[in-house]
C-alpha cells in the first residue's frame, strides 16, 4: 500500500469547457466542471504498476481539477507578486476567522491534543496552490480535458475548436500532458442518444481513444443538494488579470448560489460522473503516466549506465564547465502518440534558448513515479537529482524511512530556499511553508515528533525570520507539537515568537491566544525530582521557586497591552500590576544580581517606568469609563512599600530627653528590685493618653526603579473596644499629604492619631492610593518568631502569631507630674552635694499613695526624709563602721509622702544629689507610683542635665614608714585647680579594715587659694588583727576558683567587715546622707574597676564574687567647702592598698593550669578563658611582693679623734616585715663594694657582716653593724644585700615551708650615708 | 559578539548571570544552519500604551518612550532569558541519556547556540553564544565550575564580587 501523498503532490488536470457546456451547467444550477469533478477526488482503490511491473494499490488516489484559463492567467502573473498576494490572502483569511476559532478553541478541554483550526486552514491554503511553479513540476498540468456538451449547435465543431486552441503557457510550463475529450450529453439535449454515440465515435476516430461520452440526466428542477467534501481554498485571481480573462471565467455568482460544499446532482448523475472519473484515471491517466515513466526511466537509466557515468565523473574531475548533454531533450521525447504535436497545441516561442526551460524530464520522472507509488524508482531519481543540486531534498523526507539523514534533507531543502539575505522573498516563504505542510501532513505524527526527526524544529526552520502570518502559524504549530513532546519551555518560547510575529500582522485574537498559551506554559513548571532535603537545606519551600524573571514579564507585558488595545482594560490592569512583581524588588534573583553589575542586556522597555506608566494609563482609562464604579477591589499590588520592622509608635511623652536604653535600664532596676517584693507590674510607660496625639512613624521604601506617588497615606486601626464605626467616632486619624518616593528611596512619614476614649488600639496596616489611583492597604504585621518548643514545631516550620503594632490609650486617671522646681543651668563641683527640690503633682483623677524614684546605676541620690530636722547634721564620729561588704546593686528609693496625693494636689520632695565624675551628663529619674498596695505601678520620667567641673586635684602616695611608730606613711596632696574659688578643707576621714591611720599634723585652717596645694600626711599602723583579711581573701579565692573552673556562682555574700575610721578634725559635723554617699561612691568605684579588669565576668555576678572593700585598702574622704559659692561636698579617694600580700590565688591558679585541659573547639572560647585567667592573675587579690623592708639610719654624723685610732661607729639596720599574715626569714649581708654612689666612700665594716633573723608578721627588728673608719669621710651605707624567705604561716609542726624567696639590695639611688669627721684637726 | 552565561540551581533558579562581550573575531566557519536562522527583534511591542491604543487622553503627559534605543537583534533581556529557559528542555533530555558534563551546542535558537555544563551536584551552567568555540567554552565552564565550588550555594544568588571578577576574567580569556 502506497503512502498517501499530500494533495499538492497529486496529478493536476486542467479543463477547457466549451461555452455551451458552461451554459448547460449554469442552467442546471451546477458549479463549473472542475468543481464538480473535484468532488469525486480522491478515488478509492486505484492500482498502479511500477517499472518492475509490480502492482501498487492506492487506498485513495487524489486528483486536482482546475480551469485551464485560470491556470494560464495565473502563470502569467509574476511569481513573487503572486506569492506576496498568497501570503496576504492567507493572512486575511486567518484574520477574518480567528476570533471565532479562538473562542471555540478556548472551550475545548485538551487543547494540546486537538488540531488547531488555524493550522488546518494554513495547510489547506498552502496545499490549495495549483499554479505551476518554475522549479517543480507538481502543479504543471498532467492532463487537459477538453469538455463540450451536446447542446452546442455543432458539437463536433466545438470539439475541433477546443482542440485547435493554443495553450497560452509560458515556456517553463511542461507541456507533457494527456489531451482528453469529454462530451457531456444531457438528457434534454437536441441530439438523441444515437446521434451522441455517432458524435462520440467520430471524435474518437479523429482525436484518439482518450474520449468519453458522459450522459447526464440534469433534471430541470434541480434535485436536493448532496453534500460533498469541502473544496480546497484557492487564491482568487488577481484583479488586474481578472479583467482580461473575464470572459473565460465562470461567473463567480454561480458558485455562490450553490450552498457551501453541496452539489445538486441526482443519484444517477453522480454515479455516471464517478464512473467517468474512475475510467479517466484507470483507463487513461494512469496508463499514460506509466508509459511516460517507463520511457523516461529508459532514458534515465541509460544515462546512468557505466560509460555515461564515467564520462560524467571524468568531467567532474577535470572541471569542464560546459553543461553536459543531459537525457534526450524533454520536449522532443514527450511528443508521444498521446500528443499530436507540441507545436500544435503550444505556441513555441522562437528564441527558446533565452527562455527558462520546463522542469527536466528526470524531475518529471521522479514526480510521476512518486505519484504512481513507485517509491523505489522515485527515491533513486530524487537522490540523483539532489546530488546534482536540482531539488529533491524536499520530497525525500516523505519517501524514506525516518533516520537522521531525513533531518539533513530537510535542512538542505530549506537552506537552498533561504538565500543568505535577511529579508526572505515571499515565494521562498511560501515554498518553505508548502514543504513544511507536506512534511507535517505526510509523516505520521509519531515519526514526525520522534527524537530522530524532531519535526517540530523543521517548522521553525521553515518559518525562518519571516514576519508573516504563515511563519507565525508555523511557529505556533511547532509550539503545539513541542507541548505534545512535553518540551513546554521551548513551546512557550515558540508561542511567544509566534505571537510576536502575528502581532505585527495585526491578528490580535490569535496573538493573545498564543501569548496566553506561552504564559500558561511558563507558569507550569516541570516536576523536579529533587530530594526534600534539598529545600530544607536552605530553608526554602519548593513553592519559593523563582525562574527567569524577564520571561514572565516579556510575555505579560505585550499580553497586557494587547488586552488594553482590545478593550479588556481590567484584564490589562491585572497584567500590568503583576509585572511590577518582577521589578527590581528583591523577589527576582536576577534583578538582584544586576544591581551590582551593569547588566547591559537589561531592556530599557522592561524597566519599571514603562510598566508603571502602562498601568497608570490603563487604570486612568478604566476610571474615566466607569468612574467610581470601577471595580478595583480585587486588584492587589504585588509590591510592598512599608517596612513593618522599622515602623513604630511615637508618644508625645517619649520626646523627653534621654536615651531609650537609659530608661530601659531603670525599668530593669525597678523590676529586679520589685520582683522580690510583690507581683504588681509596672504598666508600660508607652501608653498614650486620651485626647493626646501620638504618631505612627512609617518607614516607606521604594523598590522600583522609578518615581512613585503614594497619595493620602494613612493608617488602619483596629480596636478591641469597638468596631469600625466606634473607631470612626472616637479616633481621629490624620491623613498625610501625598508622598513622592524617588527611585529606591527610603523615607519616614508620621501619621498622627488621637483617641477620645481609652482603648487598646492595634495598628494593622497602612492605606494609601498607589499613584493616586489604586487604593491599597499594606499590613503592618510582622511574622512571629519561629517556634521551637515541641518536636512537631521543630520538624515543620511554625511561627508564632503575627506581631502587630499595639498601643493602649488610657484615661489619664493616674498621672504624676514631676518637675524640678529650679530648672536652670546646673553646674556642680566634683563631689558636691546638691539639694534639689522636685515638685510632684497628681495630674490624674485618682489618688497616688506610693512613689518611688529609680536613678541610674551611677547616679548618687538621697531622698531627704520628711522630718529632715530630726536628722540634721551630726558631729557624731564613728570609730568603726560595720559594713556588710557587699556590692549592693542600685535600688530605687521610696519617696516619703505625708499623706496620699489626691487629685490635683502637689507636694515637694528634696533630693540630695552627689555629683560624681566630671563632664556633661543627664540626671534621669524614673518615678514609679501607684494608688495603693496591690494596684499596678505607673511611671513617669524626669530628666535634668548638669555639668560637673573639677575644683580639687587629689593624689595620694604611700610608702613604708621610716619611723618605728608606723608601718606606712601616707600623704594626701590636694591642689585647688579652680580659677577663683577658695576651697576650705574641713575634714579628712580615713577608712580601712586593717589599718588605723592617724594624721601627722592638724588641718590647715586657711582655705586653699586657686592653684595652691596642700599636703596632709598620715601614719598607718596595722590593727594586728588579720582574721578579716584572711576571711575575705578565702572568700575571694573560693569564688574566683569557681569562676575559673566554670562552676556556678552561688549568690552568697562576702564576710562582713568592720571599718576603722579616722577623723582629722574632731569638730566636723557630718550631714546625714554622707554615709550613704560614701558607700555608694565606693560601690561605683569598685564596679568601674571590676568592669575594666574583669570584662569577661558578667557584671551581675560581681556582688557574689568580689567584696566591696579590700581589707588592706585605705579610703580617704575629703570634705570641702567653698563658702563664697555655698557649695560643699566630699570626694572619696579609694586607691591605696597597704601591706604585703603573697599571691593568695597561687594555689587556685596552679590548680586550674595543671587541670586536664579541656580544649574547646572554638578558638574564641579558648581565648576568652585565657583572658579571664590573666585578668585574675593580675588582680589585686593575687598581688605578691617582698614583705621585708630595710631601713638604714641615715645622716648620722660621728665626730672622732683619729689621733686616738680608728673610728668605730655602730650602723643600725631596721628590718620590718610588712606582711600581715606571713612570717619571713632574712639574711642581710653587708658588702661595702656594692655601694652605688661614686662620690661616697665604701663603708668599711668590721666584725659581723652577715645577720640572720626571723620576723613574724608585722614584726620589726634591727641589726647593728660596726663601721671601722680609718680616716674621716662620708661613707655610703647602701652596701648591703638582703635575702628573704617568706614562710607559710601556721604550719602545725613548726616546720618551715618557703612560699617565696626574694633578694634585694639597696636601690641604686640610695644615698644614705654616715659622716665621720675628724676632731683631732684643729 | 556577546555571550550570556546563566548558573542555574538544581531547581532551575538562576543564581548568577553574566553578559560578556567578546572582542575576539568570530570564526568564519559557523554552522550554516545557525547563520541562516533569523534574527529576532521585538520592535512591535514597544511604544507607550497610549500610542498603541490610539486613545487620546489629553491629560497624559507621558513622554514617548517607544523610540528607545534597540540593543540589536536578539539582545533583548527577556528573549535571552526565554532562550536559556527553553534550552532546559533539551538539556534535561540529554542529561537523561548522557553522563557527560559538558554538553556542547546542545540546542540552537535563532542565532544563538546553547552550550551547557552539568556539575555532579546537578547545577546547570548555560552559555548562549553565537559562534563555535568548543574548546574555549569547555575551559571556561571548567573555570566557572572551579570557582563555583568555592561557593556551594544552591539557592541564594551569588553576589560575591570576587566570583564575578574571576568569572569575567575567565570569560575574557576563553571566550
Amino acid at each position: 500500500m502506497a503512502r498517501v501523498l499530500p494533495s499538492s503532490l497529486t496529478p493536476h488536470i486542467c479543463i477547457i469547457p466549451s461555452p455551451d457546456l458552461e451554459d448547460l451547467l449554469q442552467s442546471s444550477s451546477l458549479p463549473s466542471l472542475p468543481h464538480i469533478l473535484q468532488s469525486f477526488s480522491p478515488l478509492p482503490q486505484v492500482t498502479t504498476r511500477t517499472t518492475a511491473l509490480t502492482t501498487v494499490p492506492h487506498a485513495c488516489f487524489a486528483l486536482r481539477f482546475s480551469d485551464l484559463a485560470e491556470i494560464e492567467a495565473a502563470c502569467r502573473e509574476d511569481e513573487e507578486q503572486r506569492a506576496t498576494r498568497t501570503i496576504d490572502w492567507i493572512g486575511d483569511r486567518i484574520s477574518k476567522r480567528c476570533t471565532k476559532w479562538v473562542d471555540d478553541f478556548e472551550k475545548i478541554h485538551d487543547r494540546d491534543i486537538a488540531r488547531t483550526p488555524w493550522w488546518d486552514e494554513l495547510r489547506r491554503c498552502a496545499e490549495g496552490d495549483h499554479v505551476p511553479a518554475r522549479d517543480e513540476g507538481w502543479n504543471h498540468p498532467m492532463s487537459i480535458i477538453l469538455a463540450v456538451s451536446t447542446t452546442a449547435p455543432n458539437p463536433l465543431q466545438a470539439i475541433t475548436a477546443l482542440h485547435s486552441r493554443t495553450l497560452d503557457f509560458p515556456s517553463w510550463v511542461d507541456v507533457t500532458h494527456l489531451i482528453f475529450t469529454l462530451i457531456i450529453h444531457p438528457k434534454d439535449s437536441p441530439l438523441s442518444d444515437e446521434e451522441a454515440g455517432a458524435l462520440f465515435n467520430a471524435v474518437k476516430k479523429q482525436y484518439g481513444l482518450h474520449t468519453y461520452l458522459l450522459s447526464l440526466e440534469l433534471s430541470s428542477p434541480p434535485p436536493p443538494p448532496v453534500s460533498i467534501p469541502a473544496l480546497v481554498p484557492r487564491l482568487p485571481p488577481s484583479t488586474i488579470l481578472n479583467g482580461s480573462v473575464d470572459g473565460a471565467r465562470p461567473d463567480p455568482k454561480t458558485a455562490q448560489t450553490v450552498p457551501l460544499n453541496t452539489l445538486r446532482m441526482s443519484e444517477q448523475d453522480i454515479s455516471q460522473t464517478a464512473r467517468f472519473t474512475r475510467e479517466f484515471v484507470t483507463m487513461n491517466l494512469v496508463p499514460w503516466m506509466e508509459k511516460c515513466v517507463i520511457e523516461w526511466n529508459e532514458a534515465y537509466s541509460s544515462s546512468r549506465r557505466l560509460p555515461s557515468r564515467l564520462f560524467t565523473s571524468t568531467r567532474r574531475l577535470f572541471g569542464t564547465s560546459s553543461s553536459p548533454s543531459q537525457a534526450p531533450a524533454h520536449s522532443s521525447s514527450s511528443s508521444t502518440s498521446s500528443l499530436p504535436t507540441r507545436s500544435h497545441t503550444h505556441s513555441v516561442p522562437q528564441s527558446s534558448s533565452t527562455l527558462p526551460p520546463p522542469p527536466s524530464q528526470q524531475r518529471r520522472l521522479a514526480e510521476f513515479a512518486t505519484i504512481l507509488g513507485d517509491f523505489k524508482l522515485a527515491v533513486s531519481v530524487w537522490e540523483s537529482l539532489r546530488k546534482e543540486g536540482k531539488g529533491g531534498s524536499d520530497i525525500l523526507p516523505l519517501l524514506i524511512a525516518p533516520s537522521p539523514a531525513v533531518q539533513l534533507h530537510v535542512s538542505h531543502a530549506l537552506n537552498t530556499l533561504h538565500p543568505q539575505s535577511i529579508e526572505l522573498p515571499s515565494h521562498a516563504q511560501l515554498r518553505a511553508l508548502l514543504y513544511a505542510v507536506r512534511w507535517e501532513s505526510t509523516l505520521t505524527i509519531s515519526d514526525f515528533l520522534s527524537n530522530t526527526l524532531e519535526g517540530e524544529r523543521w517548522l521553525v526552520w521553515a518559518a525562518g525570520n519571516a514576519e508573516e502570518p504563515p511563519a507565525a502559524l508555523l511557529l505556533a504549530h511547532a509550539a503545539l507539537l513541542s507541548v505534545r513532546k512535553d518540551a513546554r519551555r521551548r513551546a512557550a518560547l515558540w508561542y511567544f515568537f509566534a505571537a510576536n510575529r502575528l502581532e505585527k500582522c495585526g491578528i490580535k485574537p490569535l496573538t493573545m491566544y498564543f501569548l496566553r498559551r506561552a504564559h500558561e506554559l511558563s507558569i507550569s513548571r516541570p516536576e523536579r525530582p529533587l530530594s526534600p532535603s534539598f529545600w530544607i537545606s536552605e530553608n526554602k519551600q519548593p513553592s519559593d521557586f523563582q525562574g527567569f524573571d524577564a520571561v514572565m514579564s516579556g510575555i505579560e507585558h505585550p499580553l497586557g497591552r494587547l488586552l488594553y488595545t482590545t478593550g479588556d482594560v481590567s484584564g490589562a490592569i491585572r497584567y500590568f500590576l503583576g509585572l511590577l512583581r518582577w521589578s527590581s524588588a528583591s523577589s527576582s534573583p536576577l534583578a538582584q544580581l544586576s544591581n551590582h553589575t551593569v547588566d547591559i542586556t537589561k531592556d530599557p522597555d522592561n524597566s519599571d517606568k514603562v510598566f508603571l506608566e502602562d498601568f497608570q494609563v490603563a487604570i486612568s482609562h478604566l476610571k474615566s469609563i466607569y468612574g467610581e464604579q470601577a471595580r478595583l477591589e480585587d486588584l492587589k499590588l504585588p509590591l510592598r512599600f512599608v517596612v513593618p520592622s522599622q515602623t513604630c509608635v511615637r508618644l508625645a511623652r517619649d520626646s523627653v530627653d534621654g536615651e531609650q536604653s537609659e530608661w530601659e535600664t531603670r525599668e530593669e532596676i525597678w523590676s529586679s528590685f520589685w520582683k522580690s517584693r510583690g507581683k504588681e507590674r509596672l504598666e508600660q510607660s508607652g501608653k498614650a493618653a486620651v485626647g493626646e496625639a501620638f504618631w505612627v512613624d512609617i518607614t516607606l521604601r521604594n523598590p522600583l526603579d522609578t518615581e512613585v506617588t503614594l497619595a493620602n497615606p494613612t493608617v488602619i486601626i483596629e480596636s478591641s473596644s469597638g468596631d469600625a464605626a466606634w473607631i470612626r467616632d472616637n479616633v481621629v486619624i490624620e491623613t498625610a499629604e501625598d508622598t513622592v518616593l524617588y527611585a529606591k528611596e527610603s523615607r519616614i512619614i508620621s501619621i498622627a492619631i488621637k483617641s477620645s476614649k481609652p482603648a487598646s488600639l492595634a495598628i494593622t496596616g497602612v492605606a494609601y492610593d498607589f499613584l493616586g489611583l489604586l487604593p491599597t492597604v499594606e499590613p503592618l504585621a510582622r511574622r512571629g518568631r519561629r517556634l521551637q518548643e515541641t518536636a512537631q514545631q521543630r520538624q515543620t516550620v511554625t511561627y508564632a502569631p503575627d506581631v502587630l503594632l499595639k498601643l493602649d490609650v488610657e484615661e489619664a486617671s493616674q498621672e504624676l507630674a514631676v518637675a524640678f522646681v529650679d530648672d536652670g543651668q546646673l553646674v556642680l563641683a566634683e563631689g558636691e552635694c546638691k539639694r534639689m527640690k522636685l515638685w510632684m503633682s497628681n495630674a490624674g483623677s485618682r489618688d497616688i499613695g506610693e512613689v518611688w524614684v529609680v536613678p541610674g546605676a551611677e547616679d548618687q541620690i538621697w531622698i531627704e526624709p520628711l522630718d529632715s530636722a530630726s536628722v540634721s547634721a551630726t558631729s557624731m564620729k564613728w570609730k568603726t563602721w560595720q559594713s556588710d561588704n557587699m556590692i549592693v546593686p542600685p535600688t530605687p528609693y521610696g519617696i516619703p509622702l505625708a499623706e496620699k496625693l489626691v487629685a490635683a494636689k502637689s507636694t515637694e520632695v528634696t533630693v540630695v544629689f552627689h555629683a560624681g565624675r566630671k563632664g556633661k551628663q543627664d540626671l534621669s529619674l524614673l518615678f514609679v507610683y501607684r494608688e495603693a498596695q496591690g494596684s499596678p505601678f505607673h511611671c513617669t520620667r524626669v530628666t535634668r542635665s548638669y555639668e560637673v567641673v573639677q575644683c580639687l586635684q587629689i593624689s595620694t602616695a604611700s610608702h613604708p614608714s621610716h619611723s618605728r611608730d608606723h608601718s606606712f606613711s601616707l600623704s594626701l596632696d590636694l591642689a585647688n585647680i579652680s580659677s577663683s574659688s577658695y576651697v576650705e578643707i574641713n575634714q579628712v576621714t580615713t577608712m580601712s579594715a586593717s589599718w588605723s591611720c592617724s594624721p601627722l599634723a592638724e588641718l590647715e585652717s586657711e582655705p586653699l587659694r586657686p592653684s595652691q596645694s596642700a599636703r596632709i600626711s598620715f601614719g598607718a599602723t596595722s590593727t594586728g588583727d588579720c582574721t578579716s583579711v584572711n576571711a575575705v581573701s578565702a572568700f575571694v579565692s573560693r569564688k574566683l576558683s569557681n569562676v575559673l573552673h566554670g562552676q556556678a556562682i552561688e549568690p552568697d555574700s562576702p564576710p562582713p567587715l568592720e571599718l576603722l575610721c579616722g577623723h582629722v578634725s574632731q569638730t566636723f559635723a557630718y550631714e546625714p546622707f554622707v554615709a550613704h554617699f560614701i558607700m555608694d561612691a565606693r560601690r561605683i568605684a569598685v564596679s568601674h574597676t571590676l568592669a575594666q579588669s574583669h570584662p569577661r565576668i558578667p557584671a551581675s555576678s560581681y556582688p557574689s564574687i568580689f567584696p566591696l572593700y579590700n581589707p588592706l585598702s585605705v579610703d580617704f574622704v575629703i570634705f570641702w567647702r567653698i563658702p563664697s559659692e555655698q557649695r560643699s561636698g566630699h570626694i572619696l579617694v579609694s586607691e591605696i592598698t597597704l601591706g604585703a600580700s603573697h599571691a593568695a590565688l597561687r594555689e587556685v591558679l596552679e590548680g586550674v593550669e595543671s587541670a586536664r585541659v579541656k580544649r574547646s573547639m572554638y578558638a574564641e572560647t579558648q581565648r576568652e578563658k585565657a583572658e579571664t585567667l590573666q585578668a585574675i592573675r593580675d588582680s589585686e587579690w593575687n598581688a605578691e611582693m617582698n614583705p621585708i623592708v630595710v631601713n638604714v639610719k641615715d645622716g648620722l654624723v660621728v665626730e672622732h679623734d683619729f689621733s686616738k685610732g680608728v673610728c668605730k661607729a655602730p650602723v643600725e639596720f631596721a628590718i620590718r616585715n610588712h606582711s600581715l599574715s606571713h612570717p619571713s626569714r632574712f639574711i642581710i649581708r653587708l658588702d661595702p663594694r656594692q655601694h652605688s654612689s661614686s662620690t661616697l666612700l665604701p663603708a668599711p665594716y668590721c666584725g659581723r657582716m652577715t645577720f640572720r633573723g626571723l620576723l613574724e608578721p608585722l614584726q620589726s627588728t634591727s641589726v647593728l653593724a660596726q663601721l671601722c673608719a680609718t680616716h674621716p669621710g662620708t661613707y655610703s651605707l647602701s652596701g648591703w644585700r638582703l635575702e628573704t624567705e617568706v614562710g607559710e604561716p601556721g604550719t602545725d609542726n613548726g616546720s618551715w615551708q618557703v612560699r617565696h624567696r626574694y633578694e634585694q639590695s639597696a636601690p641604686s639611688d640610695d644615698s644614705s650615708s654616715i659622716v665621720i669627721s675628724d676632731i683631732s684637726q684643729p | 559578539m556577546s555571550h550570556h552565561l546563566f548558573l542555574l540551581s538544581p531547581s532551575d533558579t538562576p543564581i548568577y548571570s553574566l553578559t560578556h562581550y567578546s572582542t575576539k573575531l568570530p570564526q568564519p566557519t559557523s554552522s550554516s544552519l545557525s547563520s541562516n536562522l533569523p534574527t529576532w527583534s521585538t520592535s512591535a511591542f514597544a511604544g507607550t500604551l497610549t500610542a498603541l491604543s490610539g486613545a487620546s487622553n489629553a491629560t497624559q503627559s507621558h513622554h514617548v518612550q517607544g523610540g528607545s534605543v534597540r540593543m540589536g537583534g536578539g539582545q533583548d533581556r527577556h528573549v535571552i532569558q526565554m532562550i536559556a529557559n527553553a534550552s532546559l528542555d533539551v538539556i534535561e533530555d540529554v542529561m537523561r541519556k548522557e553522563s557527560a558534563m559538558y554538553l556542547k551546542s546542545v540546542d540552537k535558537f535563532n542565532e544563538w547556540t546553547v552550550s551547557a555544563f552539568i556539575t555532579p551536584g546537578n547545577m546547570k551552567f548555560i552559555l548562549l553564544h553565537e559562534t563555535k568555540n568548543d574548546d574555549g567554552i569547555r575551559s571556561f565552564f571548567h573555570d566557572v565550575w572551579e570557582l563555583y565550588l568555592k561557593f556551594h550555594t544552591a539557592h541564594s544568588p551569588i553576589r560575591s564580587i570576587v566570583f564575578d571578577t574571576r568569572v569575567r576574567a575567565s570569560a575574557k580569556k576563553y571566550l
